[in-house]
């Protein structure tokens, strides 16, 4: 059966196609993404006796910042799935077809913030399961944190891939990024054992947000879920907007 | 539309590729398995089919390339950059074939190449392009009439080569004129690579 290329029924199975193609290409592919279920389940068993000793919550405080230390490093993942577009010359060839901008982006995103909730639910189900993280709070409060977190990182990841020209490029902006960003929000070192120039710059970093939203919302407290993601949401905004104003000039023809 | 560049997904089998190129253009299901089966019949893929592309060779990665940009059986406009860029004589076969058909299904084929001689195979209009301007435009015939071809004469002791535009009727002449003895003819007709070269340094 052929389908007219236009209207919402034809727009909706041009998206499916390039959501199933990107999941494929993600299971293809998924070395990365097991790291960064990893890494967190380490580290988390690592600082639980340290953090616990040092803060009254401080398995949460140890649980949510190993998430976002971890879910931060996937920022090459979302960079990734859109530069290899460009490094296999495939999005030009994507662009003949009538799948527009918005279709094709859309099927990039939703595999991709799809890996990210899956991350960052594996490391709080570890954490709840195994380093007993305690989530008096409705799910759907959690849920509605991590969606907020995993939104605003791909966001991030979109704009740097527009960013870099190429997988080493991105490699050291995501890499030192990510570090930044967690421990300036506190993700390896309470914010009080850290220096007061430290601890002033500390809600410049989206990591600090993210760690301030989801411990509120494993807590309960949608007040303080909520302040934390409109932050994150604003930061997602600007940063989406700003990645695709520049993905309409054409990845291929990127320049910073 | 072929880019010069192959431009596949690397990780997915030529399969997948051809179901994400065929999905986009409103094929679905038994139409898109039945249009995989002819295209990859058609460019003689049938036993990469379920291969990565990756692991094609530069050949069959070209084949691939094109029976994307074919799959969906483009009505109207298909362009295609160098498609037998560095390709084995068996692909450039079976990508001409398969673009005979398309045009005579009457689809409108822009095809750019440096292998002039393919170009004569498609029986096509052809213009001659250089630094981006079409500096000539006609049938591989038409362009050709206007170059002479070369009549050589082997008298032994000096061979004569003569320029001759209908070269049948000059090499009539000359064996009526001649009164030493033959020892070998031959007759060029010129090339499109001919042609390209006379119009290059006539630029």
């Amino acid at each position: 059966m052929r389908h007219d290329g236009s209207g919402p029924m034809a727009s909706t199975r041009r998206v499916a196609t390039l959501t199933r193609h990107n999941l494929l290409l993600r299971r293809r592919d998924p070395s990365n993404l097991i790291t960064y279920m990893i890494i967190p389940v380490i580290l988390i068993a690592l600082f639980k006796p340290v953090l616990t000793r040092l803060m009254p919550d401080g398995t949460a405080q140890d649980v949510t910042g190993m998430l976002v230390l971890s879910s931060t490093l996937t920022l090459q993942i979302v960079g990734m799935s859109l530069l290899s577009e460009r490094t296999w010359k495939t999005w030009e060839m994507l662009r003949t077809t009538p799948a527009s901008a918005a279709e094709l982006l859309t099927g990039k995103a939703v595999p991709v913030l799809a890996v990210l909730l899956l991350q960052q639910a594996a490391v709080i189900g570890y954490g709840v399961a195994a380093a007993g993280l305690s989530v008096t709070g409705p799910p759907f409060l959690l849920l509605l944190a991590l969606l907020v977190w995993s939104l605003t990182l791909l966001a991030a990841g979109s704009l740097l891939a527009t960013l870099v020209h190429s997988h080493s490029q991105l490699a050291v902006l995501t890499d030192t990024g990510a570090i930044a960003i967690s421990t300036l929000a506190g993700a390896l070192l309470p914010l009080s054992m850290m220096p007061a120039i430290a601890r002033h710059l500390a809600p410049a970093s989206p990591g600090y947000w993210a760690i301030s939203m989801l411990k509120a919302a494993a807590r309960g407290d949608t007040a303080g879920t909520l302040a934390p993601a409109a932050v994150l949401g604003a930061i997602a905004v600007v940063a989406g907007a700003t990645a695709c104003l520049r993905l309409r000039r054409g990845l291929a023809q990127l320049r910073t | 539309m072929a880019p010069q560049e192959i431009s596949l997904y690397p990780a997915v089998t030529v399969r997948e590729s051809l179901r994400l190129f065929g999905g986009l253009h409103g094929l679905r299901r038994q139409p898109l398995a039945a249009a995989i089966t002819e295209v990859t019949d058609a460019l003689c893929l049938g036993g990469f089919v379920d291969t990565r592309i990756a692991s094609l060779s530069g050949g069959q990665q070209r084949r691939a390339q094109a029976a994307a940009a074919l799959l969906h059986r483009p009505p109207l406009l298909l362009l295609l950059d160098e498609p037998t860029a560095g390709v084995d004589p068996q692909t450039r076969r079976a990508l001409l074939a398969a673009l005979r058909q398309r045009a005579a299904d009457g689809a409108a084929i822009v095809y750019t190449t440096h292998y002039l001689p393919e170009l004569a195979d498609l029986h096509a209009t052809l213009a001659v392009a250089r630094d981006g301007r079409v500096i000539a435009r006609g049938t591989a015939q038409q362009l050709l009439s206007a170059l002479p071809g070369q009549v050589t004469l082997d008298l032994g002791d000096e061979v004569l080569r003569v320029p001759a535009t209908d070269t049948a009727a000059t090499l009539a002449q000359l064996l009526t004129t001649i009164s030493k003895p033959l020892r070998g003819v031959s007759v060029t007709e010129p090339s499109l690579d001919d042609l390209y070269q006379a119009l290059a340094n006539a630029a």
